[in-house]
């Protein structure tokens, strides 16, 4: 799809914007983006964002609802999600494409999830940890995998089938581990 | 009232312009940026005047504890607009930070290779910056920084998300790495918009320096890695480097293509540069900032052998509005600013 704007580069960026319940959509590429950084007004960074996080979350509220229930009642069960800890709301979010304070992700996270996967390379931290800070079993083990995924990627990206599939051996037996070693943390 | 500190401040060249570093023919700087915040605190979108002052107090206090006794400290509540600005220009502060009213600071190294932020978007934003393409050489510098704070901090940090920050874009390692790359070579011959289109698509944020999009001044470009979560802090490096050799390559190449087949075409447009700044009584910014590129650009020919890279390099600071006032006392309009720009430009290239 062609951006609408200049017609001639290929589209990455979709703007839904809905009022009234009627959604207007914008298809844009990258430079065009740009150009406008305040497109109707709106912080498209925060917008951007927003929009990625809550439309993920309003077709998860339409899987959920059996009876066709309509879009206004799903966007009342996005309202709902509060963080405990600071009182950030799930419309607040939305608005701002921020969280409120650190335990936010707690009450986010399924909400967030998705989105962490289009906007970053991975969903999990393989990074440096605050000094003093000594890696735990379960996190070594989430780096390994992490690591694993990466590398396995590579590999069906040169069609190395083989090794890829020893590699996804040896994921899910990382992840067997983990299994144990959350589980035995509960136990005790 | 402006704060002393300030003027202590433009005294000191500045560290990562005025130094030499690595390919800093087309890399002007090396930049990188550590979002982190304080467990048990609200983020600063979410503060009152209270909180936000607490969290500045913890932050002080840490900062306090290990420093060399020359860093500077600033309070934006204490800053006037002409502080606030030179700061802005200077690359260590952003107009996110000088929108609150309290509990908003600045520490900086006095060579302002090393600063810290408090309570901009995140409750901490580390930075340091490095003349060239030297990112390796930035992180290890940052990363020290960072452990020496954290010893005194509780960050908040989860073991899968990793850094915890305020807009979920930094999540993971709260780092945005940057070199600042001056390109007037693939802008002269008109490869930009393809190179850049192709560096978009390896998912970097690509921005100029001065001006938004395409509508780009003095040929600076920033190219950034986007992701932050997934991938350690060496592997972003790592990619970031990869792109940014590339991308010094392509400039090479560009630039001798340009003195091989249109080498007068070049020496003009470089000439008229210098000869407009150099006898001008008006000058705008972005004739300033368009003119200075191709003077940078000469100065890597040898065309200029008595001009210095890194002169240069700190006027592309020293034209803006702020750092202007402050040399040449305050004017009240955008045409009396031009003539000082103008007279600052034929004072300097007098040598």
């Amino acid at each position: 799809m062609l951006c609408e704007i200049c017609g001639k580069n290929e589209a990455t960026i979709h703007i839904e914007e809905i009022t009234d319940g009627k959604s207007k959509t914008l298809h844009l590429c990258g430079e065009c983006m740009a150009k406008n950084p305040s497109l109707g007004g709106v912080d498209i960074n925060a917008f951007n964002l927003g929009d990625i996080i809550c439309n993920w979350a309003g077709g998860v509220n339409k899987k959920h609802s059996d009876n066709g229930d309509n879009n206004s009642e799903s966007s009342d069960n996005k309202k709902t999600v509060i963080c405990d800890v600071c009182g950030w709301t799930a419309e607040k979010l939305h608005k701002t494409g921020r969280m409120g304070c650190p335990e936010c992700y707690r009450y986010f996270h399924d909400m967030l999830a998705p989105a962490l996967n289009t906007m970053h390379r991975g969903i999990t931290h393989t990074g440096k940890n605050p000094a003093g800070n000594a890696l735990s079993p379960e996190r070594e083990i989430l780096i390994q995998i992490s690591a694993l995924k990466n590398e396995q990627k590579k590999c069906i990206a040169a069609e190395d089938y083989e090794q890829a599939a020893v590699l996804r051996d040896k994921i899910s037996s990382l992840e067997e581990d983990l299994k144990r070693q959350n589980t035995g943390a509960e136990n005790e | 009232m402006s704060d002393p500190l300030i003027d202590k401040l433009l005294e000191n060249s500045i560290g990562w312009l005025a130094d030499s570093g690595p390919d800093e023919d087309i890399a002007i700087s090396s930049r990188i940026r550590l979002a982190r915040n304080l467990n048990g605190c609200n983020f600063p979108i979410n503060c009152d005047d209270e909180q936000l002052e607490t969290v500045e107090t913890i932050v002080d206090s840490a900062m306090r504890g290990g420093l060399e006794p020359d860093w500077m400290n600033f309070k934006v509540d204490r800053l006037d607009d002409s502080d606030k600005m030179i700061l802005f220009e200077r690359r260590l502060a952003s107009k996110e930070l000088f929108s609150r009213k309290r509990g908003a600071g600045l520490w900086t190294s006095p060579d302002e290779r090393l600063s810290l932020m408090v309570n901009e978007e995140d409750h901490l934003r580390i930075q340091s910056v490095l003349p060239g393409f030297q990112l390796e050489k930035v992180y290890e510098t940052i990363d020290r920084f960072d452990d020496e704070l954290s010893a005194g901090l509780d960050y908040a940090f989860d073991s899968t998300l990793g850094y915890l920050t305020c807009c979920p874009s930094n999540l993971g390692t709260g780092m945005r790495a940057s070199v600042m790359l001056h390109l007037p070579g693939l802008v002269l011959s008109n490869q930009i918009g393809g190179v850049l289109q192709g560096v978009r698509k390896l998912n970097f944020a690509v921005r100029g320096i001065f001006g938004e999009g395409s509508d780009n001044r003095g040929n600076l470009f920033q190219v950034s890695n986007q992701s932050t979560l997934g991938e350690s802090e060496p592997e972003i490096i790592e990619r970031l480097s990869n792109i940014i050799g590339k991308l010094i390559d392509y400039e090479k190449r560009a630039r001798q293509r340009l003195l091989a087949k249109q080498s007068q075409m070049v020496f003009d447009r470089v000439g008229r540069a210098y000869g407009t700044l150099r006898y001008c009584y008006m000058l705008s910014s972005e004739e300033a900032l368009n003119s200075l590129s191709l003077i940078r650009f000469g100065v890597d020919m040898g065309m200029f052998s008595s001009m210095d890279i890194h002169m240069v390099n700190e006027l592309f600071v020293r034209i803006n509005p702020a750092h202007l006032q402050r040399a040449y006392g305050a004017v009240e309009d955008a045409q009396a600013r031009d003539v000082l720009r103008a007279r600052m430009m034929r004072e300097r290239l007098r040598g």
